[in-house]
């Protein structure tokens, strides 16, 4: 029990550990959820949350270089370079847009200036859609890392705009040019315009409103060879006759996509080609964005769309885009707290998977443990002698397979004249605590024989002083002397089982009246029986464990235990009835002991039975007497003048010894005074009160 | 030697007097005697002098449980004692054997343990 307990206890960690787990997940998701909710406006500045320039393109048509060029507000962090790609009526909602305020210049030629910050957010936003379609003809293309300028050439059949390599003063981030080109045709009243920098992974066309067109066409002329570094333009602009009805549908084109602005615009299909040099650093999510933009345009050229699909990182879902976002604005103390979590979830796995391990191996432990008490209680017990004059002897047992291990005990020794002494009992408790209570049952009851006591005065007289060392355990015992010349058994039972005799003209004792255990504070050695086994019969001594086995749910029983013991063959001992009982029964729920005597010799007819009894007064007024001679056969009339003459004797004596000699002719009674002096005197006074 | 039928249980009720009745269901061997002696190591705190075990639905009772009956009788009160009522011939076999039918007071039927109690406490009124 204690060790089914052991291991409880070492299971414990496991739910422990789950909880954590639990914890652990949830704080997991927690810390995931909180980084998702920040990239809001988290993953928004990072990396494209940029101060965003406010930009405002020359007053001054013919100036030489536009002022924005110039404006220390608009430098840019150079961390903040890889974005690049603006789109105009397309980004993410709620990004301020950047006012860029334009001048209607030369109808054909416009200047957009692009505000650093990248990602074309401004762009796309309503409120930047707004502010791009505003009267103001603010510009909707947003610039990102740098200044864009170019030369938009319009002619009636075609419009072309050249980025001119920038000059080293229109340059105010060292970020590494490149030459930029952007064609478009423009066919009709409307015109869509892409112009596609040199960095940028993609060169959405982007059509704006006709402002922003003559927006663009200002910039583009007041300079014209402005660099470029990172910022891709789109413009739509519809020219010519068109332009004031254009300029009145400039807010929801501007908030459409590029192509639709183009289509609605009356304006032929514009085809923008853009070539764009490789990109540094670029492959962000948001130019994969663009890029489906520019995919949708269907002014867009072969050669962008392959540029728009390679910064896209194709074969990545939007999933693993999304993970990737989100782990990348993670803090870099929710990523430590994450990590300790896993670390702490996987000790705790690791700590269950150790303690369960732990149990198995305590209840492995404690079997064995269980294993060596029976072993060792083998041990404990004696090898009898094979054979003792004219008896073969054999003793066996077998501990429990369960926690009843221990507590059975036996000895089979020859005395001093000859004669065979067995003891066979059993000790209530089991485990080590039985096994010293075994070893001194067993002793001292040898004791007393091997003085020559017969084994009801050795049973009387050894159990008081069996019963202060019991501390309060019961124990049964059968103590035999085998008298070989006579052919005669004579046994004393303390609350056990009667010897099993088989065999020709083997006779059934009398079990009433049978003497208590050692221990049940009660006089025992009370009852005593001689019977004749002659040659060919088999005295069985055993414990309970035999009888209490089970057999498909029944007990194992003494009469099947007669069975077995006959279909013994004449060479086979105790250990060959243990084992034939093991396989028959289905369970056995505790210790099994046995002590075989198979006499030789010529086969006779049983010629003694005696048993006897003694009393005193309590039992005399209980009518044990009584009852233990009805249970002899004896008439009631014959009960009632024994019970007549024994009461007399005891009130004289105290104490009666009944002899009935049973088997030779009517039965003969005999009855002698009996002196408890012997008893212990707490006994004696119980058994004479 | 039939097994007795239906899972082990122990039921109890307060008789008059100090006396009670305590109806035990199914065997009493090694896995139920440790049931057996904390109930009527519990009826003990209770003061109870005679205790009537109800038998009649056990069919079988092992050295073990004896030894719980033994060591509960021992801890009665000086005046108190067992009773084993309408126990089985099984049972009845078993305490014959073992020598503890003169230990308790074994009684044929739970009317004759009731007039038992009756009659011990209005004796000891």
């Amino acid at each position: 029990m204690s060790a089914s307990a052991r291991s409880r206890r070492a299971t414990t960690p496991l739910p422990a550990a789950a909880a954590a787990v639990t914890v652990a997940l949830i704080l997991l998701a927690l810390a995931v959820a909180l980084p998702a909710s920040a990239d809001i406006t988290g993953g928004r500045s990072h990396p494209s949350h940029v101060p965003q320039p406010t930009l405002v393109a020359p007053q001054a048509p013919a100036a030489p270089a536009p002022a924005y060029a110039r404006t220390p507000a608009f430098h840019l962090p150079p961390a903040h370079a890889p974005v690049k790609t603006i789109t105009a009526g397309r980004g993410p909602a709620g990004t301020p847009a950047p006012p860029v305020h334009t001048q209607p210049h030369h109808s054909g030629t416009a200047t957009t200036p692009l505000p650093a910050g990248g990602q074309a957010p401004a762009a796309a936003a309503p409120g930047s859609s707004q502010a791009a379609s505003s009267p103001n003809a603010q510009s909707g293309p947003q610039p990102s890392g740098g200044v864009a300028s170019g030369k938009l050439i319009i002619s009636p059949g075609r419009a072309r705009i050249k980025h001119d390599r920038p000059k080293a003063q229109g340059r105010p981030l060292d970020t590494p040019r490149a030459p930029v080109q952007v064609t478009q045709d423009i066919q009709g009243g409307g015109a869509g315009l892409s112009v596609s920098p040199s960095s940028a992974p993609v060169a959405p066309a982007a059509p704006v409103s006709p402002a922003a067109a003559q927006a663009a066409d200002s910039a583009a002329q007041a300079a014209p060879s402005d660099s470029t570094e990172a910022p891709s333009i789109s413009a739509a602009a519809p020219a010519g006759p068109a332009g004031s009805r254009s300029q009145a549908r400039s807010r929801p084109s501007a908030r459409r996509a590029p192509g639709a602005n183009a289509g609605r615009s009356g304006a032929h299909r514009d085809r923008a080609s853009a070539t764009a040099s490789t990109a540094s650093g670029a492959g962000t999510a948001v130019a994969a964005r663009v890029g489906r933009v520019q995919a949708r345009t269907r002014s867009a050229t072969l050669a962008g769309t392959r540029h728009a699909k390679a910064a896209g990182a194709p074969g990545e879902s939007p999933l693993v885009r999304t993970v990737t976002r989100i782990i990348g604005v993670v803090p870099l103390t929710v990523r430590i707290a994450l990590g300790c979590l896993m670390a702490l979830a996987l000790a705790l796995a690791a700590s269950s998977r150790l303690s369960s391990a732990r149990a198995r191996r305590l209840e492995r432990q404690r079997g064995e443990l269980l294993e060596d008490v029976g072993l060792l209680q083998q041990a404990l017990l004696p090898a009898p002698p094979p054979r003792i004059g004219p008896v073969l002897t054999s003793a066996a047992y077998r501990p429990a397979s369960g926690p009843a291990a221990g507590g059975d005990f036996y000895d089979l020794f020859a005395l001093a004249d000859g004669r065979i002494a067995v003891i066979v009992g059993d000790v209530s408790g089991h485990g080590r605590g039985a096994l010293s209570h075994t070893a001194l049952l067993r002793f001292t009851l040898r004791a007393y024989l091997e003085a020559g006591l017969s084994p009801r005065n050795s049973l009387q007289r050894a159990a008081p002083v069996l019963e202060r060392q019991l501390g309060g355990s019961l124990a049964t015992v059968v103590l035999a002397v085998y008298h070989p010349r006579e052919r005669t058994l004579t046994y004393s039972c303390a609350g056990h089982p009667p010897p099993l005799v088989i065999g020709h003209g083997a006779v059934t004792p009398v079990t009433a009246c049978s003497a208590p255990p050692i221990g049940a504070s009660l006089p025992t050695g009370t009852r005593q029986t001689t019977v004749s086994i002659p040659g060919g019969c088999v005295a069985c001594f055993y414990t309970d464990g035999l009888v209490e086995a089970r057999v498909g749910g029944e007990l194992f029983g003494a009469a099947r235990l007669s069975r077995s013991l006959a279909a013994l063959a004449q060479d086979r001992g105790a250990d060959d009835l243990l084992d034939r009982v093991a396989q028959e029964a289905d369970r056995r729920p505790d210790d099994m002991a046995a002590c075989l005597l198979r006499i030789d010799g010529e086969q006779r007819a049983p010629v003694v039975l005696v048993e006897e009894i003694e009393l005193d007064r309590a039992e005399l007024r209980r009518d044990r007497l009584e009852r233990f001679l009805l249970a002899t056969g004896m008439s009631v009339v014959e009960a009632e003048e024994v019970v007549r003459s024994a009461g007399a004797s005891v009130a004289r004596n105290g104490a009666v010894l009944l002899e009935l000699h049973l088997r030779q002719g009517p039965p003969e009674i005999r009855i002698q005074p009996q002196n408890l002096s012997i008893l212990e005197p707490s006994l004696r006074v119980s058994a004479l009160t | 030697m039939m097994r007795g039928d239906g899972a082990f249980g122990i039921t109890h009720e307060a008789l008059d007097g100090s006396g009670v009745m305590v109806h035990v269901q199914g065997e009493l061997d090694l896995a139920s005697a440790p049931s057996l002696k904390w109930a009527l190591t519990d009826l003990l705190q209770t003061g109870v002098q005679r205790m009537v075990l109800d038998l009649s639905r056990v069919s079988f009772i092992d050295s073990t449980a004896l030894s719980v009956l033994v060591g509960v009788q021992r801890a009665l009160p000086q005046e108190g004692r067992i009773a084993i009522a309408a126990a089985t011939a099984e049972v009845c076999n078993i305490l014959e054997l073992t020598g503890l039918d003169a230990t308790f007071e074994m009684l044929p039927s739970v009317e004759d343990a009731l007039s038992w109690v009756r009659g011990s406490a209005a004796a000891a009124g």
